[in-house]
């Protein structure tokens, strides 16, 4: 499903000029959950950025469900975001100005989904994670552990094949991190493929392999065989 | 989506309640003035279109070079009926005279009616004067009949027909009676031309045949009505041989000069700029910089607008981002942000509709109007305020738009990002454009008002104080003049009286002299005025050279006269005692070439407004020839010594009604086209400060936000409240100052502009600019500091946790 060779990436400011990315080498196939872990500014985001076509990368090739994809434009990787690659984010990023139900709703409106469509999958899918009573909530009314729930049911909601989670259950508390994951495990049982930086070792062993990144390298891979439940 | 975008907006206008309001009030109020003046720009822009002709109707004028040059739009009685019968392109033409203020009788009732004139009955053929009652063909056809408007109508007769009624009028010609053959509608306020009362050419042609059929007095407002198929410019080529048929005996004995041409009706009010105006018209100058206002009043709405959504980006960057990494472009969240300026726009525009309502009574009573919001007459109104809505919400909303939808979603979602940097540049440069135009609008209101106070207090040459003129003297009056004079003498409280033809700040008459070392060919056109023995110690005139006149020496009045200053300048006479003066004619007196000579120099003094310099006037001892009685009386008990000459004035003259006015009114009265300007640039510049400080109050509330670890920081160190106000309140001054430096030199060369449109002006001085940019910093640091002052204050605890 995704295929990177020799990944570069710099950040250039007005007089610096830093190295996040260097050599990597990935691939991740389809069903698979890796995690991807290692100290902070290693390049963990800026790889989950990259694989989530939010920035491009400065060299190297990025074949994305058999596509090469590393030169895109803005408006070409936005469009192959939308419906094929859902996104959680530690800050959970929900907007406030919208319920529960419409910031789910969001990925469906952009994907141009008829009215009637839209109200039955955002309310399945509320319902999957728990969080129907909830619907006509603002994000400031719920707890972390439910919004970051309402996070992940917006990135499911367009049903993507490709799910990236950048530390979701680093604003959580152990309860709700918990939660959060199972979440994700589901996800993955039922074919999503994920993959998730985190900073928990435990949280990391959800995954079948673990990338370890250091200073932008790919230091060490950890494959296991077993699922946890 | 729209309803996602529009749920999105609402929420958050809901939710940011200061924000908005800063943004819907400042806006709102920017509209209004903006809509007041376009109201008002559109009733200047429609004078005297609504006559069905209006197009096909000029004035003549004339330019004629009599030893000074005369622009007038006035032409010579037979004018008109040669024209008729000469040029097949001229249908019909209309001669009228400068209304005047009469006293019209009816029963017992009398009362003082202004705009009382005379025209040919083709009037109602040329223009469009609707009537009720009476015949258009024939109202104005015979002499001592008059067509009066639905006001005076119901004035005089109430719900009685008032044609056939009969009106008696008290002028200067005397008195007669009137019948009323014609009722017309009451004309709309945007007519330059207007009249209360119509009498019929005729009724002059009666009293004095000779004025009427002269080719050399050129006092009468001529109107054609041309032709459709003909063009005013043609028939002006026509003009000169014209002149030459009619009038080139009579000029080349002068060895004058005068052309003929014509001026578009709608031209009139607005572009016309005549000595001897029929009318008081419009500036097409004041149009302009009212429309300018409007726009920098709406402008300066804008640019909070557009400050506001930059300054607060912060608070919408997630969103933005969490948009784009769900697959929205850039065009899809431009669109979003622009609706929701729009959004703004359109509550704005409904808040501003309402205080239309509330501010219209206030703006036609500064600017003399009649202006409404009449949606149903206007069927463009509505359409044209949503476009209004739309073009503010697009302009406010563009920048914003795309500064907003460019954030790249890898910075803004980790929670990092500041906008501490972002688009600084671009809101300092808004605020400080916000200035120079809130700073050059205190400038100009300051120099307007200071003008005006000026002209009010300059010494004119004579003491306007105290002064009461009775005008419009009749020849019975004239006749009684001296018993008149010792009867008002003797009155307590009645300091001294005078008599003349004309009065200060009333016009001038003007014809030509042949003063002493000009030969007949070179006639001198000069004002000229006509007085008693006791009109120049009356007005508080005083001599430079000579004497004043003598009711002692029967001689003087046929053979002295006194001239002013200006004449001495004009001619160059270094001893002008005993120069003489050779008359051509003198209206109202029969002494046909007689020479004077001159006996006294009067200082100068202000006949006209101080907008027009002091010209050479040439004054007559003639009591047979004044129109108006001038009373100076003690300062104190006015109202007393009022009601004595009432008195006085019921026996003295029973028939006749006591009309009288003070000297200073109606002297300062020239002024109150400047005094309208003078408080509506005061009002919007008010606003426009206003809107700029509510949009500084939110920009410094959001800087506060964003330097709150900063301040906190600075506190824990030691700062002081005072340092901290101070540290905050000095990037806004420096923009204030900035502002300054830019304002100074635009708002200089645009009031001295304004200025050298007087003959009498101020000289611009350094404090006006000082004090404007100082008011202008004072609002600033109160908008500011209020913001400032509460984050200085705060825990500097509260601050850091966070962190």
């Amino acid at each position: 499903m995704i295929r990177v060779v020799n990944l570069k990436k710099i950040y250039t400011t007005d007089e610096v000029e830093t190295t996040a990315l260097e050599s990597i080498n990935l691939e991740i196939k389809e069903g698979e959950f890796v995690a991807i872990m290692g100290p902070s500014g290693c390049g963990k985001s800026t790889l989950l950025n990259l694989l989530g076509l939010l920035d491009n990368p400065t060299e190297g090739e990025y074949h994305l469900l058999g596509t090469e994809v590393s030169r895109y434009s803005e408006r070409k990787r936005a469009n192959l975001r939308k419906g094929s690659i859902g996104f959680v984010f530690q800050s959970f990023n929900l907007i406030d100005e919208l319920t529960v139900f419409e910031n789910t709703e969001l990925p469906l409106l952009y994907l141009g989904i008829s009215s009637s469509k839209r109200r039955k999958r955002v309310e399945e899918v509320l319902e999957q994670m728990q969080i129907m009573a909830r619907r006509n909530h603002f994000p400031q009314q719920l707890s972390g552990g439910q919004q970051q729930r309402v996070a992940v049911a917006r990135a499911v909601v367009a049903s993507p094949r490709l799910i990236l989670a950048d530390e979701p259950t680093g604003n959580l508390d152990s309860k709700h991190g918990d939660e959060v994951m199972q979440l994700l495990s589901s996800l993955n049982e039922a074919g999503t493929t994920i993959v998730m930086v985190t900073h928990s070792p435990a949280y990391a062993e959800y995954g079948q392999r673990t990338i370890n990144l250091f200073d932008g390298h790919i230091v060490t891979e950890n494959i296991r065989e077993k699922f946890h439940l | 989506m729209f309803s996602n975008y529009l749920k999105v907006a609402l929420r958050n206008i809901i939710r940011q309640k200061g924000y908005s309001f800063i943004n819907v009030a400042g806006l709102a109020i920017g509209m209004t003035c903006c809509i007041l003046i376009l109201l008002w720009v559109q009733d200047e822009m429609s004078y005297d279109r609504y006559h069905e002709n209006a197009d096909r109707i000029y004035r003549l004028c004339i330019d004629a070079n009599l030893g000074t040059q005369l622009r007038a739009p006035v032409s010579m009685a037979p004018v008109a009926p040669a024209m008729i019968s000469e040029f097949p392109e001229v249908v019909s033409a209309v001669r009228m005279v400068r209304p005047e203020r009469v006293s019209v009788k009816y029963e017992d009732r009398t009362f003082q009616e202004e705009n009382v004139g005379f025209a040919d009955n083709s009037i109602f053929d040329i223009f469009t004067f609707p009537f009720i009652s009476g015949d258009r063909q024939t109202a104005l056809s015979t002499p001592y009949s008059v067509v009066i408007t639905e006001d005076m109508a119901q004035k005089y007769f109430g719900d009685q027909e008032p044609v056939g009624k009969v009106l008696r009028l008290y002028d200067e010609r005397g008195e007669a009676d009137f019948t009323v053959t014609g009722l017309v509608k009451n004309l709309p306020s945007n007519s330059n031309f207007s009249f209360n009362m119509l009498r019929s050419f005729e009724t002059l042609y009666r009293a004095d045949p000779q004025l009427v059929e002269a080719w050399i007095t050129a006092r009468f407002y001529t109107y054609l009505l041309l032709d459709k198929n003909s063009h005013y410019a043609e028939l002006e080529k026509k003009f000169p041989a014209f002149v030459d048929r009619h009038m080139g005996g009579v000029l080349s004995a002068m060895g004058g000069t005068l052309k003929l041409f014509l001026q578009p009706l709608t031209k009139i009010h607005l572009y016309s700029d005549f000595e001897r105006e029929q009318f008081a018209t419009g500036d097409i100058t004041y149009v302009y910089l009212f429309s300018a206002i409007a726009l920098f009043v709406l402008l300066i709405a804008c640019f909070n607008f557009v400050n506001l959504a930059t300054a607060r980006s912060a608070t919408r960057a997630r969103e933005v981002g969490m948009r784009k990494t769900l697959g929205a472009g850039k065009g899809k969240l431009i669109g979003q942000f622009l609706g929701e300026s729009v959004i703004y726009s359109f509550i704005s525009i409904v808040l501003a509709c309402i205080l239309l309502e509330l501010a219209l009574p206030l703006f036609n009573s500064l600017a003399q109007r009649e202006l409404s919001l009449n949606y149903f007459q206007r069927p463009w109104l509505i359409p044209g305020l949503a476009g209004l809505a739309l073009v503010v919400g697009l302009l406010a909303g563009c920048y914003p738009a795309f500064f907003l939808s460019s954030f790249k979603p890898v910075r803004v979602l980790k929670g990092t990002w500041s906008t501490t940097a972002s688009g600084s540049a671009f809101r300092r440069a808004l605020v400080v454009a916000q200035f120079v135009i809130s700073i050059a609008l205190i400038i100009g209101t300051i120099t307007i008002y200071n003008q005006i106070h000026f002209m009010k207090n300059k010494k004119l040459g004579f003491d306007k104080e105290h002064v009461l003129v009775i005008p419009n003297l009749n020849q019975a009056t004239r006749e009684s003049y001296l018993s008149i004079r010792d009867e008002l003498l003797n009155i307590p409280g009645v300091m001294a009286v005078g008599a003349s033809s004309m009065m200060p700040g009333k016009g001038v008459t003007k014809s030509v002299f042949f003063p002493e070392g000009f030969s007949d060919s070179q006639p001198q056109a000069m004002d000229y005025l006509i007085v008693d023995a006791d009109y120049i110690p009356t007005m508080g005139m005083e001599m430079a050279e000579g004497r004043n006149f003598s009711a002692d020496l029967p001689t003087d009045p046929d053979e002295s006269v006194i001239i002013n200053q200006a004449t001495v300048r004009k001619f160059g006479w270094n001893d002008p005692i005993g120069k003489t003066f050779r008359l051509l004619s003198l209206p109202g007196s029969d002494q046909e070439g007689a020479t004077l000579t001159v006996i006294g120099v009067v200082k100068d003094f202000h006949m006209a407004s101080l907008r027009q310099k002091i010209e050479p006037q040439i004054i007559f001892y003639d009591i047979s020839s004044v129109n108006n009685i001038t009373v100076r009386i003690a300062p104190r008990n006015i109202t007393h010594t009022m009601d004595l000459l009432k008195n006085e004035w019921k026996k003295i003259n029973p028939q006749r009604p006591f009309d009288y006015f003070f000297m200073d009114e109606s002297f300062d009265s020239q002024y109150r086209a400047e005094e309208r300007l003078g408080t509506i640039t005061l009002y919007f510049s008010l606003l426009a400060i206003l809107i700029g400080c509510l949009g500084l109050f939110g920009m410094s509330s959001y800087t506060v936000e964003q330097r709150t670890k900063e301040i906190g920081v600075r506190k824990v160190l030691g700062a002081t409240v005072t340092g901290i106000v101070l540290l905050l309140s000095k990037e806004f001054t420096r923009w204030v100052l900035v502002a300054n430096i830019i304002a100074w030199p635009a708002a200089y060369l645009l009031v001295d502009r304004w200025l050298d449109d007087f003959a009498y002006r101020i000289s611009i001085s350094w404090t006006t600019f000082v004090l404007a940019g100082f008011l202008a910093l004072l609002t600033a640091l109160v908008a500011v500091s209020f913001q400032a002052v509460k984050a200085a204050l705060a825990n500097p605890v509260d601050s850091l946790r966070y962190e």
